[in-house]
């Protein structure tokens, strides 16, 4: 095990040595501007807009080609459409394929491709990962801290989510340089699939404990005995999940609960 | 209705809606943080906290995967705790009745609201032909970004403004003729709704690897919290040391077995 991994180590750090670093002036920039990359979204290109004022500061920095800074920008301005979080990777890496296309080693098509296969595949993990994910599990810590604490839920929340977020912005934008071509190669090392697979895991659990707990803290009914209640709430989960699973509409489910509440109310389990 | 707090909270509005749609992404959009805020600045946190627990669970529904929009967390979060609270000017405890014939009212606006907001992100294509047609492109794409940060934070100043002036004497109106078992139900459906954002939740995640978890989960939380009724922060603590053991367990078996 420890020889694999010495030897996983060796690899890496061969690799590290073997890649481009961003300065970090540039690296700053990049990322603040990444943070503008929904303003101009539309259903015409998405992103586009984003991502190419994304590219600005480093199209200004890098000796120009056959092709000048306009013209690289215009080749930006297209459809581009990924998760907002994982769009530095893209960014990075694209900064780097154009430094290659500077200097006539890379071609404006194969960008092009590199853009578009990257686009679908990060935008499809990193929804599983930052929505599907993540803001859930910090959300559901956040509540169960409300439950208990209340006063420090909104700020669990924040340094939760974000501390996740502002990793995947600043190391996504720095290694999609550093890898370049070879990015694949950096998210088959960071595994992301397994980190989405425990963070499930956690929100699992989360639920397991809110469950109870909710019911305990925040569902103060009469008339009905805790246990009871425990079974009518599973029965209630049960039947949106199912509900979930057919597709059946929001409207027609809060509808639903609301027909319920008025008739358990009127039948007397009324809340104190 | 005070005329400074509605704008005070539309103002702040403007800013949350931008970190949902235009900048950062921080999620200082989300209920649990957006409410409080509100709440904080209406003089009631304490509600504004019961508000964005709820509507947090409720909304762990909202995922904007692709190109699909979802229905607006933030605005919901926004206008159900300010049209509760802005017309409450005594300090005492807000009814969660009334909170859930606000939520529900704001239920029925968002799908306007909804449509409001595709049709921006339609309009908003005048963005690109702005960039595309200024002299010099990179100024115009940055004028781009610059003009869709404005487009939304009026966009989310103004609807608040006009929700919160426009709509709760219609709200007051109709709930002062609701009966005592209509407000008890109301009640009773404030306190159920997390349950649907639980199980929306849980459609999309494996139940059958993540069994264990989920009943782990519930049998430590019932014996500490239900049995022992210990409700400080120590159980929370070792509530969360017991998932990382059973994740790490979990991890080196599959370490293992592969």
């Amino acid at each position: 095990m420890t020889v694999q991994r010495r030897k996983c180590k060796e690899e890496m750090s061969r690799e590290e040595t073997e890649t481009k670093q961003l300065s970090f002036p540039l690296l700053v920039q990049t990322v603040f501007r990444g943070l503008f990359i929904q303003s101009a979204w539309n259903y015409e290109n998405f992103q586009g807009i984003g991502f190419a004022y994304n590219m600005i500061p480093f199209l200004r920095r890098i000796p120009s080609g056959q092709e000048g800074m306009q013209d690289i920008l215009k080749r930006h301005v297209t459809c581009f459409n990924t998760n907002p979080y994982l769009s530095g990777m893209i960014v990075g890496g694209v900064m780097r394929m154009e430094e290659e296309h500077a200097a006539g080693r890379v071609t404006a098509d194969q960008i092009e491709s590199y853009k578009k296969g990257l686009t679908g595949a990060l935008g499809a993990l990193g929804d599983s990962l930052i929505w599907g994910a993540l803001r859930p599990l910090a959300g559901l810590v956040a509540v169960l801290v409300a439950l208990l604490a209340e006063s420090l839920a909104p700020l669990i929340f924040l340094i939760l989510y974000n501390a996740g977020a502002l990793w995947f912005r600043v190391t996504g934008v720095r290694n999609g340089y550093a890898y370049g071509a070879n990015l694949l190669a950096y998210l088959k090392k960071i595994d992301l699939q397994q980190k989405i697979y425990w963070m499930n895991c956690f929100i699992l659990f989360a639920i397991g404990v809110l469950l109870p707990l909710w019911i305990f803290q925040a569902v103060p009914v009469m008339n009905f005995t805790y246990l009871g209640l425990f079974g009518f709430m599973c029965i209630l989960i049960g039947s949106f999940w199912i509900a979930e699973r057919k597709g059946i509409s929001l409207l027609f489910q809060v509808a639903a609960l609301l027909l319920l509440s008025e008739l358990l109310a009127h039948v007397g389990w009324l809340p104190l | 209705m005070p005329f400074l707090d509605t704008l005070q909270v539309a103002l702040v509005a403007g800013l949350l809606g931008l970190d949902r749609l235009a900048f950062g992404q921080f999620m200082f959009s989300q209920p649990i943080v957006a409410a409080p805020l509100i709440g904080a600045l209406l003089g009631d946190v304490h509600t504004g906290l019961m508000i964005g627990v709820v509507l947090e669970l409720y909304w762990l529904r909202c995922m904007p995967v692709g190109g699909h929009v979802p229905k607006d967390a933030t605005l919901s979060a926004v206008l159900t705790t300010g049209l509760t609270l802005l017309p409450v000017q005594s300090a005492e405890a807000v009814d969660p009745a009334w909170i859930a014939w606000v939520f529900l009212w704001v239920g029925v606006l968002l799908v306007p609201v909804g449509r409001l907001e595709q049709w921006l992100r339609r309009k908003n294509a005048w963005l690109i032909r702005g960039a595309l047609s200024s002299a010099s492109l990179d100024r115009g794409i940055a004028r781009s970004v610059g003009m869709g940060v404005l487009v939304f934070f009026i966009y989310y100043f103004g609807i608040t403004c006009a929700v919160l002036g426009l709509s709760w004497p219609f709200l007051i109106r109709g709930y002062s003729v609701l009966s005592y078992e209509v407000l008890q139900g109301l009640k009773l459906f404030f306190y159920l709704l997390p349950a649907m954002g639980m199980a929306s939740l849980l459609s999309y995640k494996d139940l059958v690897s993540g069994r264990v978890h989920l009943g782990v989960g519930g049998a430590a939380s019932l014996l500490l919290f239900v049995v022992f009724m210990m409700q400080s922060g120590w159980p929370l603590l070792f509530l969360f040391l017991l998932a990382m053991t059973m994740i790490l367990v979990q991890k080196r078996r599959s370490v293992a077995s592969s």
